[in-house]
């Protein structure tokens, strides 16, 4: 916990920063209990510098050496086709940004059976650098495999931050890295940025309407992974080509332990792929029962758009989980998003706050959902829309 | 069900690389024969059946038709009286230095909360012209056509 020095005159104004609640002044001075999380926001508030953080390990590693941000590209294949996953190209974008204001190198990090196609794609998308590894053995994913091959690369080169698609892919690949590295990942981020030359992955946290910037002071590589629609993609250079470094990583005999017997790719209309939806209509715990969300359904084929659902819907079995938009579902970014008898909660909104347009219905005046909401409506959804859906079959019919 | 580690679905990767296992994640059914288990595993846009040979680390996700099953009053009465194992850090031998706050690479530097959007516009009256109001908004920003 938090360092009390004797300069320390019980002021009392690190009792009020804490968000914890962790500190109290007794005596006098103040005094930090177990509630203490480190997070270190009195250190800066207190007139007397007198608060500190305890020196996290006794020997600093030398971390000079560790230069450039690294995005692990994601190559998708439905069994017709291999594409390089727009995330990763999302990633590229954030990650040219970050690379610049560092002033160092943006390198993308591709795995995979025929990849050399893609090259010029992810040059066009910032990369200076693409190391590939490419062989039949790469062409499925596989957890020792990748692993082993993305630990090569990384003791070799020394990234200073590895981005990773917080995918399927990506959630099962980066924190075995992170443990083998002794290294910090901070997932599913909503944010990342560079202060201080250092990664800032935001995060919400603590289960609460809060957000948290997390950073990894002394290790290397600093790691975070990002959901699909977080970040805009942008050709920032288009026409250029990165240098490529073909890498043959011999896949561990480990990888053998690990078998796939059978692939099923699920048939998916376009219009139910939430991710890529243009108009996104999901419901809550105020649409009570599935005659609520088939009206959903129908105000979604009349616009032209897909159905989601809160986390609550999703937990009182209205829709399945695959619907599910927020932070432990899926980001959408929408060009119109209609929330229907959702509060907003936190886990939800980070999901939805890359949509344009966003129109919330709730019956609770106060529901934080009207603070994202461009047009706010108080009423109870199961009434309103219904009406709003006659009113849009007249507009069309006229 | 909610994870204890935030949600961020690191801990069974991590937990997996410390014992030097195999590991499959997001799975919705598991079953062994012994020497393998069998799981039928979440992927992009559809789901694999996968085999790994034992020891393996398998972390689950809810299925869809996931129902929870509710005690019986009688087993919920057993169940208080089985004995519930409490283990400290000192019991399992663990080094301060590696768990908890110290041993975490990552460091909380602020906390703040989300920032709101610029004050949308709040629509009221009655249902039928909130309705009315819903149709010329969805019209006026182009969504009907």
């Amino acid at each position: 916990m938090i360092q009390v020095s004797g300069k320390c005159v019980g002021c009392g104004k690190c009792v009020s920063t804490c968000p914890f609640g962790a500190l109290s002044l007794v005596n006098k001075k103040a005094v930090a209990n177990a509630s203490c999380t480190m997070c270190g926001s009195c250190v800066s508030v207190c007139p007397m510098h007198a608060l500190s953080l305890p020196a996290a390990g006794a020997v600093k590693k030398d971390l000079s050496g560790y230069k450039g941000i690294w995005v692990f590209v994601e190559i998708s294949d439905d069994g017709k086709a291999q594409k390089v996953r727009s995330v990763g190209l999302e990633l590229l974008t954030k990650g040219r940004e970050l690379a610049d204001q560092l002033g160092e190198e943006l390198c993308a990090v591709v795995l995979g059976q025929g990849i050399v196609k893609f090259m010029a794609e992810l040059s066009s998308y910032g990369a200076d650098k693409i190391y590939a590894v490419n062989g039949p053995a790469y062409r499925e994913y596989n957890t020792a495999a990748y692993a082993h091959a993305m630990m090569t690369l990384i003791e070799k080169y020394k990234p200073s931050a590895v981005l990773f698609p917080a995918t399927y892919i990506g959630r099962d690949l980066s924190p075995r890295l992170a443990a083998a590295l002794s290294s910090g990942l901070t997932a599913d981020c909503t944010n990342l940025s560079v202060v201080d030359g250092l990664l800032i992955s935001t995060r919400p946290a603590f289960g609460g309407n809060i957000l948290a910037d997390i950073k990894c002071p002394d290790s290397r590589p600093q790691m975070a992974s990002v959901r699909p629609n977080v970040f805009k993609k942008a050709v920032t250079r288009p026409g250029q080509m990165a240098k490529i470094i073909s890498e043959p990583i011999t896949v561990p005999a480990e990888a053998g332990k690990v078998r796939i017997v059978s692939k099923q790719i699920d048939e998916v209309t376009e219009l139910e792929k939430l991710d890529e939806a243009e108009v996104v209509i999901a419901g809550g715990r105020g649409i009570k029962d599935a005659a609520g969300f088939a009206v959903l359904d129908e105000l979604a084929t009349e616009l032209g758009g897909a159905v989601g659902a809160s986390r609550a819907a999703i937990d009182m079995g209205l829709q399945p989980k695959e619907k599910q938009i927020g932070q432990s579902g899926v980001t959408i970014a929408a060009k119109l998003y209609i929330a229907a008898g959702i509060s907003g909660a936190v886990q939800h909104t980070v999901g939805i706050e890359h949509s344009d347009v966003i129109m919330g219905i709730n019956k609770d005046a106060n529901a934080p959902i009207f603070n994202l909401c461009k047009y706010g409506f108080v009423a109870d959804a199961n009434t309103l829309l219904p009406k709003v859906l006659d009113g849009i079959k007249k507009t069309k019919g006229k | 069900m909610w994870s204890n580690d935030g949600d961020t679905a690191q801990t069974g990767p991590e937990m997996a690389y410390h014992l030097n296992v195999a590991q499959i994640t997001f799975c919705e059914s598991a079953d062994s024969d012994g020497q393998r288990v069998i799981v039928k595993k979440l992927i992009e846009s559809g789901h694999q059946i996968m085999e790994a040979d034992l020891p393996a680390l398998v972390t689950m996700t809810m299925p869809a038709d996931y129902a929870p099953k509710y005690p019986s009053f009688l087993a919920a009465h057993k169940a208080q009286e089985k004995p519930v194992a409490v283990w400290t850090a000192a019991d399992i031998g663990i080094d301060l230095h590696k768990v908890g706050l110290e041993g975490s690479p990552t460091r909380v530097s602020r906390i703040f909360p989300p920032a709101g959007r610029e004050k949308g516009e709040m629509i009221k009256g009655s249902t039928e012209e909130m309705a009315a109001k819903f149709v010329e908004i969805l019209k006026k920003e182009g969504f009907i056509k």
